[in-house]
């Protein structure tokens, strides 16, 4: 037993495909894909009480298959239009690798790798908030990501020895700084995840 | 932009569309397991800016509802993170499933570590009541075509691959190809290996867009066919250690498909 | 102290911590009045006008002067250019920071504006100092440095960063444009840069 079916990611577009899907109504995507998943799921236990030998792995990793195939199309030409702050942001830090010394022809050392490296790893943990972090580079070779939000304004450093400071002006009016965290590339200092929860309680709240 | 030849990665820095974990149990969970490993993923998901909850209650077309127990309870739980209107991350926990995808991939690290964070306390509530069958890592990298119908398969993918069955590939065409085998890993584990490549042809506004689209994946499964049953409660750093290899495994694997040029565009080393 | 002392501070300084050794060393811009390089004794004057080329986008985008590259100030030191330059060390500072950037960079202008009145910022504290600071065939190289302030480092933290804050707002309104190095030249040359300036004897 195979279930064919395509779904698309337009938030606005309920799902099409090859079976009445009429039931699934939720114009919520994720719905669809999640449900699509948890159908296979079903099937699977459907053909096992049926007697019947598909693998049952199978029919969850075509199920999720023919989900992506037609999925891929969508978001593969969406991505084209305009790459996201942080996909912007890991490719200057990608592009400072190359940099020498006088980068900015004032005489500026070369960018910190040890620190790069950081500050990638730095980035992947900043998707949680609501801020667009733009990566740069100090005078001296270190890399900074500014943080554009809402209300205010911030700034992170990295340092070579996985230090890290920040300076944040929270949209309530209030600066908040700290210098020398160490981070783990396991999660944020918590001093920069505590000013950033705030932060964001406060885009939600006034949202 | 890394363009090569007449085609680009979908990132300026990686090709990555999609990266995901998957944990799936032998048996579902009941309901008292379920209902704590959902208080336990709640919050961290807030916290981790997965802010949409949406309830997974599918309902499914007459012709497959008759084989199916009517009346399930909720089957899990979706948690969405947006960014620009797009799906950021999200992730599912199911009865007997637990998944985190990452559509804004960034590093190998910070994406593990978020995977643990959300999913590792469930992971080790779920397996007190089943266990492990198999923990899943994917990736999909695309690559974009920019020539419409006239680019070139062949700059993207190495054609004498061995990952690429002959028959299958042509460097202007659609075509899709799969492969699939197991890898021992230890003596509770194998790894199935899932390679799928597709070649497809959108077309949007009248123009084609051609894409290639690899899809790499590991199943390490355990105590499956004469390999050792593992014990119950498989924490997470026993799966950590699988999703390291997987990980390395997986890039291995991309790096025996691609092209020089197409490896060099998305810096695999 | 003298100003020899000054210049073997600014000689055995890191180059990428100029302001903070020098600053240790002789704290409240105590060196200004002399050049910090070299035998000429010529520190630059309150009345001088100085200029920092500007570039995009490594210096200026979206409509500011970046502060980020203002850290400058704290490191190494924000290059400027002083009056009495002449033609050749003008075009040759500008063609310097368009030919030699890691990324291309397009003139914007300069920001031109007196010594005294950006030494004057965060008065009655002293927050930047403008030093003579002759670079090679760049007689006319000054360096505008930041000085450090006392306090816990999250203290000097927030200060480090509002004090580049201020002197990008200070030098905004300051900003002549000019779209090629011809064009800056003569906007300088009929301005107060290429002047005559009154050399201080110390």
């Amino acid at each position: 037993m195979t279930v064919e079916f395509t779904t698309d990611t337009d938030v606005s577009t309920p799902t099409t495909g090859g079976v009445d899907w009429e039931h699934l109504t939720s114009s919520r995507p994720i719905a669809y894909q999640a449900a699509a998943v948890s159908v296979a799921l079903e099937l699977r236990r459907a053909v096992s009480a049926c007697g019947a030998s598909f693998s049952a792995l199978h029919i969850l990793a075509e199920a999720e298959r023919y989900c992506s195939v037609a999925a891929i199309g969508y978001m593969a030409v969406a991505n084209d239009s305009k790459p996201s702050a942080s996909a912007a942001a890991l490719q200057r830090l990608r592009l400072f690798r190359d940099w020498r010394d006088n980068w900015d022809a004032e005489g500026a050392p070369a960018p910190d790798l040890g620190a790069l490296e950081v500050a990638s790893n730095l980035l992947g943990f900043l998707k949680s908030y609501p801020v667009e972090p733009i990566a740069m580079l100090h005078a001296s070779g270190l890399p900074m990501f500014v943080l554009n939000f809402t209300g205010g304004e911030g700034e992170i450093t990295v340092s070579g020895d996985g230090a890290v400071d920040f300076v944040l002006d929270l949209p309530d009016g209030e600066t908040q700084a700290e210098v020398e965290l160490e981070f783990d590339n396991q999660s944020l200092p918590v001093q920069l995840h505590d000013v950033l929860t705030r932060l964001r309680a406060i885009a939600q709240h006034e949202r | 932009m890394p363009q090569f030849g007449s085609w680009k990665p979908i990132h300026d820095t990686h090709a990555i569309q999609l990266a995901a974990i998957t944990v799936t149990l032998n048996e579902p969970v009941g309901d008292l397991t379920f209902r704590k490993a959902l208080n336990n993923v709640n919050p961290i998901a807030v916290e981790l800016g997965l802010t949409e909850h949406a309830p997974i209650n599918p309902q499914l077309p007459p012709q497959i509802q008759q084989f199916l127990n009517v009346s399930s309870p909720m089957q899990g739980m979706s948690y969405v993170r947006q960014s620009d209107g797009r799906i950021g991350e999200r992730a599912f926990i199911n009865r007997e499933s637990l998944r985190f995808e990452d559509f804004e991939y960034i590093r190998w690290s910070p994406f593990k570590a978020r995977a643990q964070k959300l999913l590792g306390d469930a992971v080790s509530e779920f397996t007190g009541g089943s266990s492990v069958n198999n923990i899943s890592s994917e990736y999909t990298d695309v690559f974009i075509g920019l020539v419409g119908d006239q680019s070139d398969v062949s700059e993207v993918v190495n054609a004498n691959s061995p990952l690429i069955a002959a028959g299958a590939f042509h460097s202007k065409a659609s075509w899709h190809c799969h492969m699939g085998w197991f890898e021992p890993i230890d003596e509770h584990c194998r790894r199935l290996v899932n390679v799928n490549i597709d070649v497809a042809d959108n077309l949007l506004e009248e123009k084609i867009n051609r894409q290639v689209r690899i899809k790499t994946q590991t199943f390490d499964q355990f105590g499956q066919d004469g390999y050792a049953e593992y014990s119950n409660n498989v924490s997470w750093e026993r799966l950590s250690y699988h999703l390291d290899s997987s990980h390395d495994r997986l890039k291995s694997l991309l790096r025996d498909i691609l092209s020089p040029e197409a490896a060099l565009a998305i810096s695999l080393p | 102290m003298s100003g020899d002392d000054c210049r073997a501070a600014w000689a055995i300084a890191a180059p990428h911590n100029k302001a903070g050794a020098l600053d240790l060393a002789f704290p409240q811009c105590f060196c200004e009045p002399w050049s910090l390089v070299g035998d000429d004794h010529r520190g630059v004057a309150d009345e001088e006008v100085v200029a920092r080329i500007l570039t995009t986008p490594g210096m200026y985008d979206a409509g500011l002067i970046l502060t980020q590259k203002l850290t400058s100030v704290s490191a190494g030191g924000a290059s400027l250019i002083r009056a009495g330059a002449s033609d050749v060390e003008i075009l040759g500072t500008i063609m310097n920071l368009l030919q030699n950037a890691a990324e291309p960079q397009t003139l914007l202008g300069a920001a031109i504006f007196s010594a005294g009145n950006v030494r004057s910022l965060g008065q009655p504290q002293k927050n930047f100092g403008v030093y003579h600071t002759p670079d090679g065939a760049k007689n006319h190289h000054v360096d505008l440095l930041a000085t450090t302030l006392a306090g816990s480092k999250t203290a000097q933290k927030k200060t480090e960063r509002d004090r580049r804050y201020q002197l990008r707002d200070f030098m905004m309104p300051t900003i002549v444009a000019a779209n090629d190095p011809d064009e800056l030249l003569a906007a300088l040359g009929s301005g107060p840069i290429k002047g005559i300036h009154t050399v201080v004897a110390i």
